[in-house]
């Protein structure tokens, strides 16, 4: 046995050779495993759906303005509370309360922001000269529409292919890091211990092709017999007898530098204390592909795939007590078809029917977030899983259709269904297609009370509510056009709380005030209304004309006594006078003065 | 100008609804009965101040009722 305990620099790895690449041909046939007794083990089989959590993570943050934590750039404790209620993780809630997060909303964020369906700052910036790591401040999730809309537009094929690739691929959180795969990482809900980050990026380790790895295990789980339990270690002697540089080449490539490691040299097992000095693999070992393929293999049965819901797996005792890491303890696992039809793009859409009693019952493989969006602005949710049952609400279907005019509810689950709907819920949407139009309100309008030939009204005229009352768009500027046809209109801006009073003598619907009787012995109350006008006497009757012309010309309202040559207008139109009065001191001398 | 005063009136800043259920209008009715707080323009159309849609909001979700908006554009 060697040992190894120098650190090497880091460095990013050359790309490989080719030649020097591992041959990894998919099994054509099906792979006949030996079954496991899982009655003495501990069988997992995952509560937990990626594809579901995915759209409660993305429908919260649209709907929540959430900040991430300054320091350590995590979600705050009270909406990781609430997203562990929205999500499948059983032990979320308490994991959130007990360590104010919870890995599987962890996750599910992480993997909302690798598939772009959120954006946030993730770099941060250091406050200051002497700060020890980056702050995030203001840092708020962003939900990117577009992209999830394409998501989720996507066949459910297409969507899980994503996801899929997503988690399969060789991600690596920057050039020098070799240690995001499943000897060093443990997957969201792994259990087993991980290799010695020390040997990460040492050895092979840097040249190794996990992506490619990983979709030839993918290949062999879906040649296994589907819904039994399998040996793991069958499969590991399987992989050893018949694909035996699956993960790493006959001829590992090495640098000069890291020759010495050789193919497993920088693979450490611990001896009694985890902690302990570390002892590589020996090469020649006769049970090395055990020790390390085997290992790997454990731990890829633990990550995506069980992540995804395409195997469930089977815990039992290390055979090999006081080794870390752990081996041969995931035992046994059982993969599940939809691991084949999602390899092969065959997921098949969501089956809709809708039946008579207003459920609509959606059949999916996985997640159909598209229809179940849809169908949720209609109705409630009643129970969610292989089979999702919305029931339809008169209120809902009411609300939606009030918002959207153009929405043909009949044809959207016609389309869905693939086939008529049962005539009692066509007949009862009809009926409340109705319904959401018995009440429209308008906001932003104004009313018109005035004469029913008003011509200068035609435009403002939304509705011609009944004679001589009229519901009118822009209703400020149609009073400022009133005014200007000299119509002597009333404006009438109503308070919030209460219908202004009209004065009396105007000729409306809207009550008028009686004057309040008075009380024995007290005196009646009167309100006088003030208007001042103002009168100009004109020297002669051509200056006269030429005024009155102007003032026409203007739009403002007065009356002319031609006898007694006079202009008498209203103060409010001051300003028009004054403008007039200015305009013809170009040709006279102009001095207003008043009568004693 | 006397003449002419009072006849043109431009009322704003109050909301207007048409009501084509009439059970529903006598229901809106009867819990806008505070004075000037709602108006009966026709057999289909009230009028009343802002402060009072959160009353009728509460009689339309009562009688399972919603509402559909138009918004001057």
């Amino acid at each position: 046995m060697k040992t190894r305990s120098k650190s090497t620099a880091l460095k990013p790895a050359p790309p490989p050779d080719p030649a020097s690449l591992p041959q990894r041909v998919p099994p054509r046939g099906p792979i006949a495993l030996a079954h496991a007794d899982v009655s003495q083990l501990d069988a997992l089989h995952s509560p937990c759906d990626l594809r579901r959590d995915l759209h409660a993570f993305v429908n919260y943050v649209r709907d929540r303005s959430v900040k991430r934590a300054v320091r350590g750039n995590t979600l705050p404790k009270a909406d990781a509370a609430r997203l562990a209620k929205l999500m499948s993780a059983p032990a979320a809630p308490e994991e959130v309360q007990r360590d104010g997060s919870a890995r599987w909303i962890d996750f599910v964020d992480h993997i909302a922001l690798r598939l772009d369906l959120v954006s946030y700052d993730t770099k941060g910036v250091y406050a200051g000269y002497t700060s020890q790591e980056a702050s995030f401040p203001d840092n708020h999730i962003v939900v990117n529409a577009s992209k999830y809309e394409q998501f989720i537009g996507q066949t459910l094929a297409a969507q899980e292919r994503k996801l899929l690739d997503l988690l399969t691929e060789d991600h690596r959180r920057n050039d020098w890091d070799s240690s995001y795969n499943e000897f060093y990482t443990a997957g969201v809900l792994g259990r087993l211990e991980r290799f010695d980050i020390r040997g990460a990026a040492t050895g092979v380790m840097p040249s190794l092709e996990f992506a490619k790895t990983r979709r030839f295990l993918l290949e062999v789980l879906a040649q296994c017999e589907p819904g039994v339990w399998l040996s793991t270690a069958a499969l590991v002697a399987y992989l050893k007898a018949e694909h035996p540089f699956f993960l790493i080449p006959q001829e590992p490539r090495l640098s000069e530098r890291d020759r010495m490691y050789g193919r497993y040299g920088n693979f450490y097992e611990h001896i009694g204390d985890r902690w302990a000095q570390g002892v590589a693999v020996p090469d020649d070992a006769a049970d090395g592909f055990k020790r390390v393929e085997g290992r790997y293999v454990e731990r890829f049965l633990e990550g995506a795939t069980l992540t995804l819901g395409y195997v469930d797996v089977a815990y039992g005792e290390s055979p090999a007590k006081g080794i870390h890491p752990e081996r041969g303890v995931l035992q046994a696992f059982r993969v599940k078809s939809l691991l084949a039809r999602a390899l092969r793009g065959q997921i098949e859409e969501p089956a809709v029917t809708v039946q008579p009693n207003f459920e609509v019952y959606v059949q999916a493989e996985v997640y159909p977030a598209r229809v179940l969006m849809e169908l949720a602005r209609f109705g409630e949710v009643m129970s969610s899983d292989i089979v999702t049952i919305v029931k339809l609400h008169r209120e809902k279907v009411a609300d939606a259709l009030a918002r959207d005019e153009k929405l043909d509810l009949t044809g959207l689950l016609r389309r869905l269904a693939g086939r008529d709907l049962p005539q009692n819920v066509a007949r009862e949407l009809r009926e409340w297609t109705q319904h959401s139009e018995k009440f429209t309100l308008y906001v932003g309008f104004g009313l018109l009370e005035g004469d029913v030939d008003l011509a200068a009204a035609d435009e403002f005229t939304m509705e011609q509510i009944k004679p001589g009352i009229r519901l009118v768009r822009s209703a400020e500027e149609l009073y400022g056009r009133l005014e200007q046809l000299a119509a002597m209109p009333l404006l009438v801006k109503h308070a919030d709380t209460a219908l202004h009073p009209l004065p009396p003598g105007a000729r409306t619907v809207f009550p008028i005030p009686a004057p309040a009787a008075p009380k024995p012995g007290e005196k009646p109350a009167v309100t006088l209304q003030r208007e001042t006008t103002v009168t100009l006497h004109f020297p002669s009757e051509a200056v006269l004309e030429e005024f009155r012309g102007a003032l026409l010309e203007v739009r403002c309202s007065f009356e002319v006594n031609k006898g007694l040559r006079t202009i008498t207008y209203a103060g409010r139109h001051e300003g028009q006078v004054a403008a007039v009065v200015k305009a013809l001191g170009q040709k006279y001398r102009i001095a207003v003065a008043d009568l004693g | 100008m006397e003449a002419r005063w009072g006849k043109q009136i431009v009322h704003t800043n109050l909301l207007i609804a048409r009501i084509t259920d009439p059970a529903l209008r006598v229901q809106i009715e009867r819990a806008a009965a505070i004075p000037n707080s709602l108006i009966v323009l026709s057999d289909e159309y009230i009028a009343f101040p802002r402060a009072m849609l959160g009353v009728i909001e509460k009689t339309l979700a009562r009688s399972g009722h919603v509402i559909k908006t138009v918004q001057s554009t």
